[in-house]
């Protein structure tokens, strides 16, 4: 299934999404296959994990049913049972050999709205995203376990990066590394922009929204319908 | 949309706390009421959305047509310091208003600890924070919960308490706000007010004192009520239920169907408040809690279903209603759990129906070392019944258990104290005669500190002093040091800040606001509590705590919470009491015997067991 991930509902965690539709799952009352074991729960899995506050218009996730059911069935069962912020898109019926749809994710796409501090021109905006593109390396500073810092390259998990500019409001559109080979977060791929340009931002109306996950160019059947 | 309110949540833990949107949540039409109510629970997100009475209110008024009632929570450290640096007014989850547009605000008083919370939530909602300083202009700022069964230290901060239990009464307060919503002041409403039970209003009541002791404490108009009467749910079979209770999206303590099976509680454990304010025992029936929890699984999706009261076992058909509901929820894979089991053999074997694994430990509460200072705090357990009950659990396959005890208890020795290790040490060695390996063998030994409560018959017994309570502590750290022995504790000093409270009167207000103004917060909290900023709060306002918790009180002393009534008699405490100072135990009135509490009569109420039964079946009962 497709669905959104706005309003309060960006604010769920990946942790707790898990929770949420284990029990959307059970409200929704569709034949969901249960895992064998002392706690049975419904099998279902994730495209990509979302950070916490961004938003999304296009997640995936595929539920393991005991039975075929309508698609159309589903998606009045789920659809009516989700809490505010989730929004069934889409429902369809894939393969029961498919791929885990982790394993076929490649890439994610961004958009970024964001109020500059001074006025840019398209023009400005170009010089900026060439001059940010051209480095031959975009180094990062992550968190990793036990307070350490892992530095890491983020270039070549920048695919594309464009813009648009009225007055001092921008919009970038980002095509970012996601999956289970490693994924660039769109929060870090921003920050290195920002400043690199030294461009100064409101930081309260900047806006995340997650636009589309897409596959590897041969498993692409599988997050269509 | 609170402006830049998505840029402040993603620079807070934990967002999810303060965004609402929930499944089952309420929207409803600001406009379309005749009265708002915030329902304000002075901590957590996490804590607040479990306690059960939140979702009962919440069904309650949101279920009529002319009110609506949202939530706020105590925001955590982080988004206090946000929300004040921006100016970002206290609002509610559900429409993001702030909490002071609306008609009423409602706090629930769980736990003395969770004052300086209410305190600030008033400032940061930019309220007054007096009673005396608010005007009609301002929501009416109301309290309910245990704790307001001696409201009298928050009594400078809040208009008006509820004593009881709040179905019945929040309904006739609604009704009352709407039938002289502007035709009445503030003032006339309140009088008004007073004259419903389980109403009381403190600005109402002047107390008099002399030689620092109570004189009287009288109502300041002919027509207030000289006590104020607690209110019970009557025929709670059918009372008002959310069968639609809100399923939080981020984890709470409590995440599972709470499924409230009985009210009440007349084992008659002498510590014990709940077991005095929630008189008389009401059960549900099994029919109606099969029905219930078929609803509440169908609507909410969780996978986990608790029977809550304050002792399920004593449940009289908890059997019965266990078999029904397992039945009833197989092929949903809804699990059953019980929360609160009593120290016998019948409780485990329950247990070991319903529970699949054995991972979650199981928990036991002797709370005394010795069967004579069991006795006195009336808690009917023998050292036998523990050792059966804990054998029976090592044999069903628990590795992990956890006791629970307390430390300066009324009339306790070294001997009571020797007592909680020699037991602990027992159902360790229980464990390892029955095979459990020693490697997984563990026994949690949770000790906290008596705190004296009002309404109990160990209200006039002074608190330990944290010399004495640090001191056994430490021994029992020592005594207690063993690998397959954990040792817990409470820190005494948080206890005697709830014992100063617990017993507290008005003249407290000031040295609570001092607390709060010096920055004390989340008091329940380990990371939060500051006992320095404590002390210097009592200090800068005269108050000596010492004098608050470890005062001895005659039975004969007009006590600051004699104006509040539960329906149990002083007599029947001072009665209880005194047995307690024998070592005498006194029997459930279940079992047939009634040891005159006097509730029945008072209430014009009496104990609803399951098939109009007046006496139960009970286990282990100490005659």
């Amino acid at each position: 299934m497709l669905y959104c991930k706005n309003g309060p509902a960006r604010f769920i965690s990946h942790l707790d999404l898990v929770r949420t539709f284990e029990r959307v799952i059970r409200r929704a009352d569709i034949p969901a296959a249960f895992s064998m074991g002392f706690n049975p729960h419904s099998i279902f899995s994730f495209a990509a994990p979302l950070q916490v506050g961004i938003g999304s218009e296009s997640e995936y996730l595929d539920i393991l049913l005991k039975n075929e059911v309508p698609p159309e069935e589903l998606h009045a069962s789920i659809g009516s049972v989700l809490p505010e912020g989730l929004h069934l898109k889409e429902v369809w019926q894939v393969p029961d050999d498919s791929p885990a749809l982790m394993s076929i994710v490649e890439w994610a796409e961004y958009e970024v709205k964001l109020e500059l501090k001074k006025q840019l021109n398209a023009g400005g905006l170009e010089e900026y995203i060439d001059s940010f593109l051209k480095q031959p390396e975009i180094v990062v500073r992550r968190k990793a376990k036990k307070g350490r810092v892992k530095i890491v390259d983020i270039r070549p998990g920048i695919y594309s990066l464009g813009g648009f500019i009225k007055d001092n409001i921008l919009l970038l559109r980002m095509k970012l590394k996601t999956g289970s080979n490693g994924s660039v977060r769109p929060g870090e791929a921003l920050d290195a922009f920002l400043e690199h340009n030294a461009l100064a931002v409101e930081p309260a109306e900047t806006d995340i929204v997650r636009t589309g996950i897409f596959p590897l160019q041969h498993a692409g059947m599988y997050l269509k319908r | 949309m609170i402006p830049g309110i998505n840029f402040i949540l993603n620079r807070v833990q934990k967002p999810a706390r303060y965004v609402g949107g929930e499944w089952n949540s309420a929207r409803k039409n600001w406009d379309s009421v005749s009265v708002k109510v915030a329902f304000a629970f002075p901590d957590t997100y996490e804590v607040g959305m479990s306690y059960l009475g939140l979702q009962i209110l919440y069904h309650l008024v949101n279920s009529r047509r002319d009110s609506l009632m949202e939530r706020v929570f105590a925001p955590w450290i982080d988004m206090e310091k946000e929300m004040r640096e921006r100016r970002i007014p206290l609002f509610s989850l559900e429409s993001q208003k702030p909490v002071g547009d609306f008609d009423i605000i409602a706090f629930t008083l769980q736990y003395e600890m969770t004052f300086t919370n209410v305190i600030n939530m008033l400032d940061l909602a930019g309220l007054p924070l007096h009673t005396s300083q608010r005007t009609g202009q301002h929501p009416l700022v109301i309290a309910g919960g245990p704790c307001a069964f001696n409201p009298e230290p928050l009594s400078d901060f809040i208009d008006l308490f509820v004593i009881g239990e709040g179905e019945e009464v929040f309904t006739e307060l609604l009704d009352l706000w709407i039938s002289l919503k502007g035709k009445a002041s503030r003032e006339c409403f309140l009088v008004e007010a007073s004259k419903i039970q389980g109403v009381y209003i403190p600005s109402l009541y002047e107390i008099s004192w002399k030689d620092g002791k109570i004189r009287s404490i009288k109502p300041g108009l002919d027509e207030i009520p000289e006590t104020v009467t607690k209110r019970v749910a009557r025929n709670f079979d059918r009372v008002s239920f959310p069968d639609s209770p809100i399923v939080p999206t981020t984890e709470i303590i409590h995440d599972r169907i709470m499924l409230e099976i009985a009210r009440g509680c007349t084992r008659g454990c002498r510590f014990c408040q709940a077991g005095m304010i929630y008189r008389p025992v009401r059960e549900k029936s099994p029919t109606t809690l099969v029905a219930q929890a078929r609803k509440l699984s169908a609507n909410t999706g969780y996978g986990e279903i608790s029977l809550t009261s304050l002792s399920a076992s004593d449940y009289s058909c908890i059997t019965e209603v266990v078999h029904q509901l397992l039945e009833e929820l197989q092929d949903k894979k809804t699990s059953i759990s019980l929360p609160s089991l009593r120290v016998d053999a019948f409780s485990i074997e329950l247990a070991k129906e319903i529970q699949r694994t054995r991972r979650a430990g199981l928990t036991f509460a002797p709370e005394a070392g010795t069967q004579r200072l069991r006795n006195t705090i009336n808690k009917g357990v023998t050292e036998e019944d523990l050792l059966t009950a804990v054998s029976a659990a090592f044999a069903a396959g628990w590795s992990a258990l956890k006791l629970y005890f307390m430390i300066g208890l009324p009339t306790e020795e070294m001997e009571d104290i020797e007592g909680i290790v020699r037991l602990s040490r027992q159902v360790l060695e229980k464990g390892f005669s029955m095979g459990v390996s020693p490697g997984r063998a563990k026994v949690t030994v949770s000790v906290s500190s008596f705190v004296p409560k009002a309404h109990t018959p160990f209200q006039w017994e002074p608190q330990a002093p944290q010399d004495y309570l640090f001191s056994v502590q430490k021994t029992l750290k020592k005594a207690l040091k063993e690998k397959s022995l954990i040792f817990h504790w409470h820190d005494p000093r948080v206890s005697f800040i709830e014992a100063v409270f617990a017993r507290g009167d008005r003249r407290l207000g000031g040295a609570l606001e001092k607390a709060w103004s010096l920055g004390c917060r989340f008091d329940g909290w380990s990371e939060c509590f500051n006992n320095l900023l404590w002390r210097k709060a009592f200090e800068l306002t005269g108050i000596n705590p010492e004098s608050y918790a470890y005062k001895r009180y005659a039975y004969g002393d007009l006590l600051p919470w004699d104006h509040i009534h539960t329906g149990v008699s002083k007599k029947y405490l001072i009665r209880e009491h005194k047995r307690a100072m024998s070592a005498e135990a006194t029997p459930d009135c279940r079992a047939g015997n009634c040891p005159g509490c006097g509730l029945c009569a008072e209430l014009v109420a009496e104990p609803e067991l399951y098939g109009g039964k007046w006496i139960a079946e009970i286990q282990d009962v100490v005659l």
